[in-house]
């Protein structure tokens, strides 16, 4: 399947076409955005094979839904907003509030590439991460997906809370919260190497 | 209150640059005179870093492929007239079956139920003008007995035994007016 590069084609003659039908347009806006409604996913549910899923079954319903999209509105929002809804949807009916203890969480740990070759360096990256993963634990999901979409995923206070659907005072006051929290579970970890 | 517990709230708006103008110039010029919040910063920052540096890089190989393959595929269009055709046809045959019923029922009704519903009625018009004609003559003067039973067997009207037992007294149903109707002889 050949499909259109990034950037070939502006977003809302991308949407005009797929709304049409055109597959090709759809593929293209999927290659667009597919790391980040991946990401959004992921900031919910917390598990990668299950974001990858849920990212699957929101594009799909996504492009069922275009004709329903305004074209006012901005499709991205729209995008993570069904991903959201769809993750707590699925967070809700696996009963999946505290995800990935003990044995589960290393093996997820295990699937994330380091992309470094030193043995020593890795393993040392293996403890931080399965530290971090506890101290992420801690967190309630309301915390966990509202810090995870500001630091991992970049968004602003606005786009979470569109796609939380909560006021942007409950958002800063949510990542206040989950940093302090973590600040304090992390506390005697050090500065991170690529931080400083 | 400390200008610390003051300004520590709004430090996470100010590491994500989400603050209007005159609270980001509070919290630079606290921080630029307060060690403590600073490393607090600091600290926020490199969690942030930390939580990156975790989430790593998502499989992502085949992902659009998967999802192309799971979208609906178009119908062709000789695909969607042919079962435009096959809903039509179908339709179709059921319309005119149910107009072959419609036709059906209402000659059976209009060839014989009709006649025989007239005659029905007109019998059922002819008792009760019979048992009208035979209560009237039987209050006249009739013997009661023999006046109570004929209303009873042939109108069905309703005349309790008790009432049939006494003598002197008649009672029968008016179907016209639907009323009950009790003649009691005068005493003299």
């Amino acid at each position: 399947m050949k499909l259109a590069t990034s950037g070939e084609l502006d977003e809302s003659g991308l949407i005009e076409r797929a709304r049409k039908g055109d597959r090709e347009a759809f593929g293209t806006l999927v290659e667009r955005y597919q790391r980040r409604v991946v990401g959004v996913a992921f900031s919910v549910v917390h598990n990668q094979e299950d974001a990858l899923e849920i990212a699957q079954e929101a594009f799909v319903k996504a492009f069922a839904n275009l004709k329903q999209f305004e074209s006012r509105a901005s499709f991205s929002t729209w995008l993570h907003r069904i991903t959201a809804n769809l993750s707590i949807d699925f967070r809700r009916r696996e009963g999946r509030h505290s995800v990935l203890r003990g044995e589960d969480a290393e093996r997820e740990m295990e699937k994330i590439p380091s992309g470094r070759g030193d043995s020593f360096k890795d393993a040392e990256r293996g403890e931080i991460n399965q530290r971090l993963r506890k101290a992420l634990d801690e967190l309630t999901p309301e915390h966990r997906t509202v810090i995870l979409l500001r630091e991992v995923e970049g968004l602003s206070y606005d786009e979470i809370s569109a796609i939380v659907d909560c006021p942007r005072g409950t958002i800063m006051s949510r990542l206040h919260y989950a940093r302090t929290r973590l600040r304090s579970l992390l506390k005697d970890l050090g500065p991170s190497n690529d931080a400083m | 209150m400390t200008q610390c517990e003051q300004i520590e709230p709004l430090l996470t708006g100010f590491v994500d640059g989400e603050l209007v103008p005159p609270q980001m110039q509070a919290v630079a010029r606290h921080l630029a005179a307060c060690p403590k919040c600073e490393s607090v910063l600091i600290e926020f920052s490199a969690v942030g870093e930390r939580l990156r540096e975790v989430a790593g890089e998502f499989q992502l190989e085949g992902f659009t492929q998967s999802v192309m393959a799971k979208l609906p595929r178009p119908t062709p269009i000789r695909d969607r007239l042919r079962s435009f055709l096959d809903l039509f046809n179908e339709r179709l045959i059921a319309g005119t079956a149910l107009v072959a019923a419609t036709l059906a029922i209402g000659a059976w009704t209009m060839i014989l139920v009709t006649p025989m519903a007239r005659v029905l009625m007109a019998r059922a018009r002819a008792d009760k003008s019979a048992v009208v004609a035979s209560a009237k003559a039987e209050v006249h003067g009739i013997d009661n007995a023999t006046r109570v039973a004929a209303v009873t067997h042939r109108s069905q009207a309703v005349i309790s035994r008790l009432e049939s037992q006494l003598p002197n007294v008649a009672v029968w149903s008016e179907p016209d007016t639907e009323a009950t109707v009790i003649w009691v002889p005068d005493r003299r």
